[in-house]
């Protein structure tokens, strides 16, 4: 049976320095996100093909395109693996960044000055015109209390419609 | 000048009931600058955690809504909200009753300080 | 889904004084605005409503009421919703 690809492969390949057996693989992983085997493994096509006629390379070439294209464009969930940081490494860039934080903040020290606010509200000149003022009018207390009423059971009225399935059979009737 | 922006965002962060901390880490979840009480959870800071977000967000943008702004993660008993200040990520760690909307609210008040810290990373 | 809010909120705002509206959940996020009113707000709208409702624990939720010169901003809260409407003067 034909074998698009796999781990076994790949140490043949290089071996027989793209020289295609049965064991060559005719597709490139169209899967995996690791640009490092896909970039050799393209290269081992075009390597494999340069004999041929200069069309087919371009069909290659093509057809590699669009498979990165495809993998770039599809969120493949198993494919995301969160790489970790050693240690090592984390300590040391948590001294570099200590040390470049007072470098760059003592550069544009003025500018952020200025923008570092905490309060939001300002100060009104004359407060006490405001604060003698007459309290909230009994129609504004009014609006106030019924337009939140309606809201209040308008917003608890609010449901999903159910329009269309939210699970679709996607690529049935292929293998049929 | 660390000093004063701590101190800055110290004051924000105690004017929101039941938000916990202020992180500004880069893509791998290293800390450039962290505000937190003893009462955040350590997972939530940590790396590993953090650097995640910055996995989803690049397989989000592939959904063709564009950039991914912000990312609000509800959990049982606390809420994550992060925000995305390239090359910056910007963790806020709350409680589950905390106002998450007034901590998207903070997102003007601490854009000086992230495109200020930006150039730490940059520069490297 | 959300027209029934919609409704309201487009009654509210015939009112030729009244400028604008706001409805924020009790996370502080907004259900919906119409006319000059900031989404942004809603978080500060709900915690001012929860700040002060703590003044007076025992009674009924009170209507805050921000003052400038020429507006005026009304916040009230029932249940988990928070409401807010802003008027000219």
């Amino acid at each position: 049976m034909g074998c698009c690809w796999s781990l076994l492969c790949k140490d043949d390949n290089s071996s027989q320095n793209g020289e295609p057996n049965e064991r060559t693989h005719l597709l490139v992983d169209p899967i995996s996100n690791n640009i490092h085997i896909q970039r050799v493994s393209s290269e081992n096509l075009l390597s494999r093909n340069s004999n041929d006629a200069p069309k087919k390379t371009d069909e290659q070439s093509a057809l590699t395109r669009i498979l990165q294209e495809t993998a770039t464009n599809v969120i493949d969930v198993a494919a995301i693996d969160s790489h970790n940081l050693q240690q090592q490494e984390y300590i040391e860039r948590v001294k570099m960044y200590n040390i470049k934080i007072n470098q760059v903040l003592a550069g544009n020290k003025g500018a952020l000055a200025n923008s570092l606010k905490s309060c939001l509200l300002e100060d009104v000149p004359q407060p006490e015109k405001i604060l003698s003022g007459d309290l909230l009018n009994r129609e504004d207390r009014h609006l106030m209390t019924s337009s939140l009423l309606a809201a209040v059971s308008a917003i608890n009225d609010i449901r999903v419609d159910h329009k269309e399935d939210l699970v679709v059979p996607f690529g049935l009737g292929l293998n049929s | 000048m660390v000093e004063e922006i701590k101190k800055n965002l110290y004051e924000i962060a105690s004017k929101i009931e039941g938000l916990y901390g202020i992180t500004f880490t880069d893509r791998d979840g290293v800390p450039l600058l962290k505000v937190t009480s003893e009462s955040a959870p350590e997972p939530a800071i940590k790396p590993n955690f953090i650097s995640t977000f910055c996995l989803a967000i690049d397989q989000g943008s592939k959904l063709g809504l564009g950039k991914t702004n912000t990312l609000i993660c509800t959990y049982s008993q606390y809420q994550i909200v992060q925000m995305n200040k390239h090359p910056l990520v910007v963790t806020f760690v709350a409680n589950q009753q905390c106002n998450l909307g007034q901590i998207l609210a903070l997102e003007a008040q601490i854009d000086p300080i992230a495109s200020s810290l930006a150039l730490t990373v940059t520069e490297i | 889904m959300e027209n029934n809010l919609d409704r309201v909120m487009e009654e509210i705002c015939l009112d030729p004084a009244v400028l604008g509206c706001l409805f924020a959940d009790q996370q502080g996020l907004c259900i919906g605005s119409k006319g000059q009113a900031s989404n942004e707000t809603s978080g500060y709208i709900t915690a001012i409503a929860n700040q002060v409702a703590k003044l007076e624990p025992n009674s009924k939720m009170p209507v805050v009421t921000l003052e400038n010169e020429n507006q005026i901003c009304m916040i009230q809260k029932a249940d988990t919703i928070t409401g807010a409407i802003y008027k000219k003067l």
